[in-house]
């Protein structure tokens, strides 16, 4: 291995520059793949968020969609309900906010039908407080970003449209969209939501329905009877929900497996051509040591153990650039309160073992090149 | 038994068409432990039959036993498996590893041969005292001059101690003193440890050294002093 690294050196510039487009592929890796994972965990957290239930939003009877900016009656849900196979329903109201005292992000203050037990909810963890209880009201638990953003903890309180709320708690951060949530009580997200309307009658408005099917029922069949039976509503299975989740997911890691693809090809030329120059140039000492009893495993060893290090070396600054760089855009954007990216023990292991496969790869025409070398033909070689 | 039993060996190029019979059924056979000589002018074929006898490349026709063996046939793997455990080569440009000091490159055969690593320092440092150089163990080729490098040569074909040790045109860059000296140090090498060598030269004191030696011409033996 010192030998390796010694014959690399005989050409530092050729082997550095070598070195530095697998580097460069594999710092476009590293910052594309933390992304990827940074996308990969927000759709996980969604994903219990979005697919669980089938989701019941208003729709207009006359074939207009207004999907999230609509409301309908909240006895809507009776109809719901009522639709045979329908286990329970949960009736929702999001408000959509921007939070006093830090401008930039828009939250969403979810009023909840606190007297249904609601597992969406109860499933996010509490970092600190508790769970609201049913029938309360002025009360609040607020997502990680809400808290951090403007330094409220659980028992402190805040004001959202003029509302006055006690934060009871605080959730864990599931870097996804509970993050910028708080939830209160539906009549709460009513007086919240009457804020933009001052002079309006809001009644009992409600945006989202959650219909859940009893057991053994196919929630794909359930909520073609709902659309069926309730007018004026738009109906969205959880199956719709994960096809949506799983093509984002797709597209990205199709994109990273393009950039893969990239530094492969870029990366894999330039190792195959700086080891076909350095067997050119050294074809006399390799038919030296054919000569004195080198066989081809110790021939394709030798090159082969130069082009992995190689492909070692250039995943190795990759990643710890390419990790450097992301550190430095995540700490930029901290302030915003978003991360981008996610940096993984794979993130960082996987792009290594890559390139040195790469190295690897790469050397092994070359390195047949030599070993078929004839030897005299190398030896009358200068 | 002679160590090396060359019969009607031959080893022809095609060159634009025209056939060279670079070693021609060539006939010679080498006994164990003998000091030979090969001189002829250039062009006669001494390179090609030393590779030939060396295993390096295999003959077209003919029969070439090594140690008993017949070699002719034998595959590349073979040839390479011969060429580890019974052969030593010395080359005119002495072509040490310049990134490998002195025991390095001597040690060199010996990791083919899958020596641990104590074992091939040890015999290494050995075959570089028998060449009086073991003070120069850790220098590199760059930092010796011209006679010492061909002495590191030749400490690294001795390691292994092969049963034949080929040199092509061993004194071919050295000056007339080094060159004397080198002839002798080979001499006494073969009279020491009983290797056999075989040695291409041009320099007529090699007389000097030997009773046998071989002038070749036109890829045949013109004459054989033995
Ligand atoms: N690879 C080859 N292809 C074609 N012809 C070759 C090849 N190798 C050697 N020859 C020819 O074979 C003949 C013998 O060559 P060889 O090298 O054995 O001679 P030599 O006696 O060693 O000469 P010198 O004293 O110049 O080293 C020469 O005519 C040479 O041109
Ligand atoms: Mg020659």
């Amino acid at each position: 291995m010192l030998y390796s690294l010694k014959n690399l050196w005989r050409r530092k510039t050729r082997t550095i520059l070598t070195i530095l487009g697998i580097v460069i592929g594999i710092i476009a890796l590293t910052v594309l793949g933390s992304l990827a994972s940074r996308m990969t965990s927000q759709v996980k957290g969604n994903r219990s968020w979005f697919v669980d239930g089938i989701s019941v939003t208003p729709g207009s009877v006359s074939g207009m969609q207004t999907r999230s900016r609509g409301y309908f009656e909240a006895s809507k849900a009776v109809e719901v309900e009522a639709v045979p196979g329908v286990r329970s329903v949960n009736v929702d109201l999001s408000v959509p906010l921007e939070l006093p005292g830090a401008a930039d992000l828009t939250i969403v203050a979810q009023g909840m039908d606190l007297s249904r037990t609601d597992k969406r909810v109860k499933n996010l963890k509490i970092a600190a407080g508790r769970h609201l209880e049913d029938g309360e009201t002025g009360k609040t638990v607020i997502g990680s970003n809400i808290s951090e953003s403007l330094g409220v903890e659980a028992g402190g309180s805040i004001k959202l449209n003029g509302v006055d709320l006690e934060v009871v708690g605080v959730l864990e951060a599931t870097l996804s969209v509970p993050d910028r949530i708080a939830f209160v009580s539906i009549e709460n997200a009513r007086e919240i939501l009457s804020g933009y309307f001052p002079d309006s009658r809001l009644g009992t408005v409600a945006n989202s329905i959650r219909a859940f099917p009893e057991v053994g029922i196919d929630p794909a069949d359930l909520a073609e009877t709902i659309e069926g039976r309730v007018s004026g509503v738009n109906v969205r299975t959880p199956e719709e929900a994960e096809k949506d989740i799983a093509q984002f997911t797709f597209i990205f890691n199709a994109i990273i497996l393009g950039v893969a693809l990239i530094a492969l090809v870029v990366g894999g030329l330039s190792v195959i051509n700086t080891m076909v120059m350095a067997v050119s140039e050294r074809k006399r000492e390799i038919g030296v040591k054919k000569a004195i009893g080198a066989d081809t495993s110790a021939i394709l060893g030798e090159i082969m153990m130069e082009s992995s290090l190689i492909g070692f070396f250039g995943g190795l600054i990759g990643v710890m650039t390419g990790t450097a760089i992301v550190l430095v855009l995540n700490s930029l954007s901290i302030r915003n309160e978003v991360t981008v990216f996610t940096i993984t023990p794979f993130i960082v292991v996987g792009p290594v073992l890559f390139a040195t496969v790469l190295g690897i790869a790469a050397g092994f025409f070359p390195a047949l090149r030599a070993a078929r070398l004839d030897p005299v033909d190398a030896l009358s070689e200068d | 038994m002679a160590l090396i039993e060359a019969r009607r060996v031959s080893k022809h190029y095609r060159l634009g068409g025209q056939e060279i019979k670079a070693v021609d059924e060539l006939d010679l056979s080498i006994d164990r432990a003998e000091f030979l000589a090969v001189m002829g002018p250039s062009g006669s074929g001494k390179t090609t039959l030393l590779n030939l006898l060396g295993c390096l490349a295999s003959p077209d026709k003919g029969s070439l036993k090594i140690d008993g063996e017949e070699t002719a046939a034998l595959s590349k793997a073979m040839r390479t498996k011969i060429r580890r455990e019974k052969v030593g080569f010395i080359f005119q440009e002495f072509n040490l590893i310049p990134i490998l000091n002195a025991v390095e490159n001597v040690e060199l055969p010996l990791k083919y041969q899958g020596a641990t690593k104590d074992e091939r320092r040890r015999r290494a440092n050995i075959a570089l005292e028998r060449v009086g150089l073991s003070e120069r163990a850790k220098h590199k080729p760059s930092q010796m001059s011209g006679g010492e490098q061909q002495r590191v040569a030749i400490a690294r074909a001795l390691a292994a101690e092969p049963a034949i040790v080929l040199a092509d045109e061993p004194t071919g860059e050295l000056d007339t003193e080094n060159t004397s000296k080198l002839l002798e140090l080979l001499k006494d090498l073969n009279r020491d440890f009983g290797q056999t060598f075989v040695i291409v030269t041009h320099d007529p004191a090699v007389s000097g050294f030997t009773n046998r030696v071989v002038r070749l011409r036109d890829g045949k033996v013109e004459s054989d002093s033995a």
